[in-house]
């Protein structure tokens, strides 16, 4: 990609070599045609000249001596093959140059002592080539001088005249929608680059607003969501209170109370995406990390226990940190959970912890998760229903919210999440 | 005992009213804002469940009503308001627990029980049913005079189970109940399984026989 002040200075450059090369020929026939008629000029009063002043005290005996000291106003014997009266051009010997060259020649008639004689006023033309390389080196000197001149108008005048244009291109570059910080443009008196802003400023505004009115509505249709989900649920406990149910009924009950577990599950972590999202968690705190850390290893532990895995655990001792408690207790438990989910039996996790880094390792399927997909909303690698696809994005926005960053590999056949808590640049 | 429910979803109200008028405790519903105040200067309630979204006003108003009339209930939030800031707002307002919607009654049921315990401080700390005894203050638990020993979760499930006595109790609700929040990240409650089976066992094995009704591995009955 070019940029745009290169290509109008190249674009320019083609045109001017364009143009000088066209306008070459007619610049090297006009000045041959002026100089001739200024030649011409020139041997026409010469021998008006002589006519008038020499004629009449010339004998032709002096006619020898004088073709010796005038070579460009000569006397010869009249010739009828001579055009007479008019400036011709006619090649001669010129001993300067040494070989023949063109002359513009003037033939007049003249009579001394009765005889006819022929009066020659001649001067040698510029030569083609001498011409032709006055003009290479003066359009060469003026092709130069256009182009410094020109790349120095462009570094100056140009740069300042786009300049509001690379302002506003800047602007819209570190623009983010998700942060939602519209973008002030500087004013400027240029029509097209204010019309350019005005739109531009005007389509992000529109954006954000309706980005923020989605996010919004997530957040209350997940609310609205709850009430139903109430009157679901305790219908449930109500009809399990009915005497004489059958095995049966019972088994639709149990599917329906699943159900309306997933669906409380899948509307809160909605919520609190949409919360993450809507930027609700302000309150930053100072986080024991180390005890954190120990008490929601506590917390999954008869759930590891059930499926025989065991956690081992690496702690730097005196971990603190500013967090959201809340988020960070999230995203630990969703990272400790999904270990020890996506496990099998008699499998293992290890975690380590220090000031810089979480990492979470685990045994499981031996096959690579896509890096791509993975952090991305309902996103299932397998079409087994583990968790509700939602709980790798949670920790995907946890992180982003706090300027974390969150890393899968897949080493030696195990999963492990790292989860990196200084960036640099953040 | 008698509680107010105010609640707008008249299906959640009723299932309410009902699940607690099992437990022989007397329920009022109102529906709105301005029935409640009205309830609430006429009458005494041992307990008010309040609702935060209700149609002609909000819930936290009536609960600084409650607390600037000195009005000497216990209250229950129960609102889909479910973030860390609403509850703290709420007990700081002076509301003496709070329940997130969606909830079991069971849940309920067992959350009222404990505040109304709170709230009556005549009362010993002694709580028995059928052939057992726990002490409330020092956990212990009896059977016909022998001690037997409970792990924590036995424990806060045997008092689920009694607090919800004669009613069925489902296996979500217990795993809800003895997990707390780490209940969202479980695919099954199966694990309610082993805590029933080892507290039968432990009870069984003091006398106390057929106290827990299982059915079908769904739900879950104290019969006193």
């Amino acid at each position: 990609m070019k940029k745009l002040l290169n290509k109008s200075l190249v674009q320019f450059f083609v045109y001017a070599t364009i143009v000088l090369g066209c306008s070459a020929p007619l610049f090297y026939y006009v000045m041959e045609f002026f100089y001739m008629k200024d030649l011409d000029e020139l041997i026409l009063f010469r021998s008006d000249e002589f006519i008038e002043d020499r004629l009449l005290s010339f004998f032709p005996d002096g006619i020898e001596l004088w073709n010796q000291y005038n070579e460009d106003l000569q006397i010869i014997l009249y010739s009828a093959n001579c055009p007479l009266d008019k400036c011709v051009q006619v090649p001669f010997y010129n001993k300067a140059e040494g070989h023949d060259v063109d002359y513009r020649v003037l033939y007049r008639k003249i009579e001394l002592e009765g005889e006819p004689y022929l009066l020659v006023s001649r001067i040698p033309m510029i030569e083609p080539k001498d011409l032709t390389r006055t003009l290479v080196s003066i359009y060469s000197l003026f092709f130069f001088l256009l182009l410094i001149s020109f790349t120095i108008f462009q570094k100056f005048v140009s740069k300042r005249l786009w300049r509001p244009f690379y302002d506003s291109l800047q602007k819209i570059e570190s623009f983010h929608l998700d942060e939602g910080n519209v973008p002030v443009f500087k004013k400027n008196d240029i029509a097209e680059f204010t019309r350019l802003n005005r739109l531009l400023a005007n389509l992000i505004a529109n954006n954000v607003q309706v980005y923020t009115r989605q996010k919004q509505f997530i957040e209350n249709a997940s609310h609205e969501l709850q009430t139903p989900l109430a009157v679901f649920q305790s219908q449930l406990d109500m009809l399990l209170q009915q005497p004489d149910i059958t095995e049966n009924q019972m088994n639709i009950i149990q599917s329906l109370y699943s159900v309306s577990f997933r669906l409380t599950r899948l509307n809160k972590n909605l919520l609190l995406l949409a919360k993450i999202d809507n930027s609700q968690f302000r309150e930053m705190e100072e986080i024991d990390f180390t005890g954190m850390l120990k008490a929601l290893i506590d917390g999954v532990g008869f759930l590891a226990e059930s499926n025989k895995i065991t956690i081992s655990l690496t702690l730097e001792a005196g971990m603190l940190f500013i967090a959201n408690k809340t988020l960070l207790e999230s995203l630990v438990t969703n990272l400790l959970v999904n270990a020890i989910r996506h496990n099998y039996r008699d499998g293992d996790v290890w975690i380590t912890g220090t000031k810089d880094y979480l990492l979470i390792r685990n045994t499981g399927k031996k096959m690579e998760l896509d890096r791509q997909k993975i952090f991305q909303r309902f996103n299932r690698n397998t079409e087994e229903r583990k968790g509700n696809g939602l709980g790798l994005s949670i920790v995907y926005q946890i992180c982003k919210f706090h300027g974390w960053k969150i890393e899968y590999d897949y080493v030696e056949e195990m999963h492990q999440f790292t989860c990196f808590f200084h960036v640099s640049g953040s | 005992m008698k509680i107010l429910v105010i609640e707008d979803e008249r299906e959640l109200s009723g299932n309410i009213k009902k699940y607690l008028e099992a437990d022989n405790y007397l329920c009022e519903q109102v529906f709105n804002y301005n029935d409640a105040t009205e309830k609430l200067m006429l009458y005494q309630y041992d307990c008010i469940l309040l609702d935060l979204n209700l149609p002609d006003g909000d819930g936290m108003k009536l609960l600084d009503e409650i607390k600037r009339k000195d009005i000497r209930s216990g209250v229950i939030i129960i609102s889909a308001r479910d973030s860390l800031d609403d509850k703290i707002k709420g007990l700081k307002e002076g509301a003496d627990d709070y329940l997130a919607k969606p909830f079991s009654l069971s849940e309920l049921s067992i959350r009222v029980y404990a505040l109304l315990r709170r709230q009556s401080f005549s009362s010993n700390n002694i709580l028995k049913s059928n052939e057992v005894e726990i002490d409330l203050l020092s956990k212990a638990v009896k059977v016909r005079d022998t001690i037997i020993v409970l792990t924590k979760s036995e424990y806060d499930l045997l008092l689920f189970l009694i607090g919800n006595c004669n009613r069925v109790v489902s296996k979500n609700a217990i795993a809800e109940h003895l997990s707390g929040d780490m209940a969202d990240m479980f695919d099954n409650h199966n694990f309610v399984y082993a805590h029933i089976k080892n507290l039968k066992s432990k009870l069984g094995d003091a006398g106390c026989l057929n106290c827990i009704r299982t059915m079908y591995g769904t739900g879950y009955q104290w019969v006193e």
